[in-house]
């Protein structure tokens, strides 16, 4: 039966007839830009990126000269959907999930500037992945456990700064012993009840540990099952960030990390993924974005932090609007122009986890892209379309 | 902190302010902005723009291939520098104040503004009194405060909005703003131009019914007044404007320089800040602003407002001259040098 739908569904998929994309300078997402490339998308995912690519039998042909396609835009850090006024303490197994509301339409905004998934982040919590398609949805809940470093408490004062550091790895710490505690108690129980059965009477069952929902998924993150996404700006909250990770052998995803200048070698032989942001800085500066530069993505580019993503890090879903701005920001500052092109495709879907599925034009992965006008960075280009899944959900198809 | 370094080098390298030997820059000048830029080149000498034409005719700074040269930016209401340092929110008239006293040429803020493409700025008061104080003008050189110093005084700060209204003072409401403005100014002839800090409809139509000049402030809501603004020939001062504002306040800008309106784009820092107000022209050209009203009201309009001779590549200008690597109004174009009144006060290091 699984066999026959398996065979059922290659048939459909099949059948469904390819669309090329021709003629078109493609940003594939995780490397350099193909010149007059041909993209081919076969129903809801790519099937081939290249140049001189034999087109498919009975394929339909977009003709796209001089324009610019890019992967669909990831929001790696994105408020999309959430009320601004929520913003609760949050708790570890709170889920960004259950406050979602997908009425609020920011995000039309948004998708008709290039953008089709945005990962939204709560302060502590869970985050959430919501791809912009005709309707947005959700794509991956729990994609990662949030801790702040940078929010709540007094930060103000390297001591202040101490404290939040101390905290999280207090809470780390229980979440260690509450896992030895579960391991010992099922371990007990497994040795008593062979026990039972070998005949031996007047034995006691271990005492069972009380449930606590935060701790087990802290444990997650301990088994390496969850990425620990730690917000930190300010240079002595990213090396709080960074010994974190280190002592707690924790997935990091660095975010903001907008002092990150001085830092920068010794992020990148952490290994942690970034996610770094906002490249402009709004409101007055805080002890955390005194020296706030825009500089930071160049500069981790350089010392090789990969992967390497920007975030809007907006109010709502509008800041996702100019994430091609923010990522032309960091470019005039020193990043390379294809790793910011990147750093909204191919790397933020890496450092999302979700490289399997969107952030690049590469086959098998889904047909998320955009035609621009132009440059990416060039004040007169448009979003023309967008599409999501192969389907265009902003702009007409063969023009404007 | 590379940037000061460059910064400090180019000022020991250069001299002192006003001596410098003249320069010609060579590139593509923007000098309208509703055009394409030329190549060209621009002496500067004096302080001054010396010559703009096919060709220069002193010795030639080495610029990238294909970099722009436009007229410096300027930033007509900011309080770069101080961090609400220039207020005295106690009083309500307190015209006496300088905004330029709280000013601070070592604020981390200033330097990052070094490099922006701002080379000149207006600091005014904040906004939390009716009559708050002097507008004062510094140029963006890297210089302390006394070489730094434009101008302490060359206009008056005045606001009728929420935050000059308090509980432990008058005035509490709007009219009775009004009515101390009023009285204020029918004291006083003003021997610059007049800043009200005015958001709302109401509030800008209760300010152009002052009767006098004005320059709105803020003015989030200048769309829905833009017949009165044309009648009373006022000037916006609009901002600031983030990537998080919604659409309506992001295409304020472009509805007004389309109606006819002046509008210059502001800071207001530290609420955004010099080191990114081009974007404010970015995200007003993305919601509809054509670039060339965009680049006006990063020059020309708020040199109107002061009445300086700046803002425009032309001949006896004031020599603050920016070079871009691309158009300034793409956001990856990064600022290669900037020239404040002839003397090169930051150049990009090579990457």
């Amino acid at each position: 039966m699984g066999v026959d739908l398996l065979l059922l569904a290659l048939l459909l998929s099949a059948q469904e007839p390819a669309v090329a994309y021709r003629g078109a300078r493609v940003y594939p997402g995780d490397g350099p830009a193909l010149d007059r490339a041909v993209l081919v998308v076969r129903g809801r995912v790519v099937e081939a990126l290249g140049v001189d690519l034999p087109l498919p039998e009975g394929a339909k042909v977009v003709e796209l000269d001089g324009k610019t396609v890019l992967p669909g835009l990831i929001d790696a850090a994105s408020r999309g959907f959430l009320d601004p006024a929520d913003r609760g303490p949050g708790a570890p197994e709170q889920d960004v999930a259950d406050a979602l509301d997908f009425f609020r339409g920011e995000a039309l905004e948004a998708r008709a500037r290039g953008v089709t998934a945005l990962y939204v982040m709560p302060d502590v919590g869970l985050g959430a992945v919501v791809r912009l398609g005709a309707k947005p949805e959700i794509l991956r809940r729990a994609a990662a456990l949030h801790l702040s470093l940078s929010r709540g408490g007094d930060v103000s004062t390297p001591s202040g700064r101490h404290d939040a550091y101390r905290q999280a790895a207090a809470l780390f710490e229980g979440a260690r012993s509450y896992k030895e505690a579960w391991g010992k108690y099922q371990k007990d129980k497994k040795d008593v009840e062979a026990k039972k059965a070998a005949g031996e009477k007047g034995l006691k069952d271990p005492v069972k540990p009380a449930r606590d929902p935060g701790k087990e998924v802290l444990v997650r993150a301990l088994d390496g099952e969850l990425a620990v996404r730690v917000e930190a700006h300010a240079a002595d909250s990213i090396g709080y960030a960074l010994k974190l990770a280190e002592e707690f052998k924790l997935r990091l995803v660095l975010q903001g990390a907008t002092e990150a200048v001085d830092r920068a070698e010794e992020i990148a032989a952490s290994k942690a993924a970034v996610v770094v942001g906002p490249v402009l800085r709004y409101g007055p500066p805080t002890a955390e974005t005194l020296r706030h530069t825009s500089g930071c993505a160049g500069a981790l580019a350089r010392a090789g932090v990969a992967p390497l993503a920007i975030g809007s890090f907006g109010r709502d879903a509008g800041a996702s609007r100019f994430l091609l701005d923010a990522a032309g920001a960091a470019v005039a500052a020193g990043l390379p122009r294809e790793r910011a092109i990147e750093a909204l495709s191919g790397a933020a879907a890496r450092a999302l986890g979700l490289q399997a599925e969107i952030g690049a034009l590469r086959k098998g992965r889904r047909a998320d892209f955009v035609v621009l006008s132009g440059d990416p960075f060039d004040p007169r280009s448009r979003v023309e379309r967008t599409y999501v899944d192969g389907v265009l959900v902003h702009g007409k198809e063969g023009g404007r | 902190m590379s940037l000061l370094l460059l910064a400090l080098l180019a000022t020991a390298l250069s001299g002192v302010a006003g001596q410098e030997a003249p320069i010609t820059l060579r590139g593509r000048l923007w000098t309208d902005p509703s055009k394409e830029p030329e190549d060209g080149g621009i002496t500067l000498a004096g302080g001054k723009i010396r010559r703009v034409g096919p060709d220069g005719d002193a010795p030639t700074q080495a610029l990238p291939k294909g970099a722009w040269i436009t007229a410096g930016i300027i930033d007509a209401h900011s309080g770069l520098g101080s961090a609400w340092d220039a207020e005295e929110p106690t009083e309500a008239l307190t015209p006496h104040v300088r905004a330029v006293e709280g000013f601070s040429s070592r604020h981390p803020d200033v330097l990052s503004a070094l490099g922006s493409g701002v080379t000149l700025v207006a600091l005014a008061p904040g906004d939390g009194n009716v009559v708050g104080g002097r507008v004062g003008l510094v140029h963006l050189n890297g210089e302390r405060y006394d070489r730094a110093l434009r101008a302490a005084s060359a206009g008056l700060k005045a606001s009728i909005a929420e935050p000059a209204l308090r509980r432990d003072r008058e005035p509490t409401s709007r009219s009775g703003a009004l009515r101390l403005l009023r009285d204020f100014l029918r004291e006083r002839p003003l021997d610059g131009p007049l800043l009200v800090r005015a958001s709302t409809e109401g509030e800008i139509r209760a300010a152009l019914g002052l009767g006098r000049p004005v320059v709105l402030v803020h003015a989030r809501e200048a769309a829905k007044a833009i017949d009165a603004l044309r009648a009373a020939k006022a000037v916006v001062a609009f901002g600031p404007l983030t990537p998080d504002d919604p659409l309506e306040i992001l295409e304020t800008p472009g509805k007004l320089a389309r109606a006819g309106v002046p509008v210059a784009l502001i800071s207001d820092a530290p609420r955004t800040s010099e080191a990114q107000l081009r974007y404010a022209a970015i995200l007003a050209v993305r919601a509809g602003m054509s670039p060339a009203h965009a680049w006006r009201a990063l020059t020309t309009t708020p040199a109107s407002i002061y009445g300086l001779p700046a803002g425009e590549l032309k001949e006896g200008a004031d020599a603050d001259v920016v070079v871009w690597s691309d158009d300034p109004l793409s956001p990856a174009s990064a600022v290669e040098l900037v020239v404040v009144r002839g003397r090169v006060t930051y150049r990009r290091e090579s990457k």
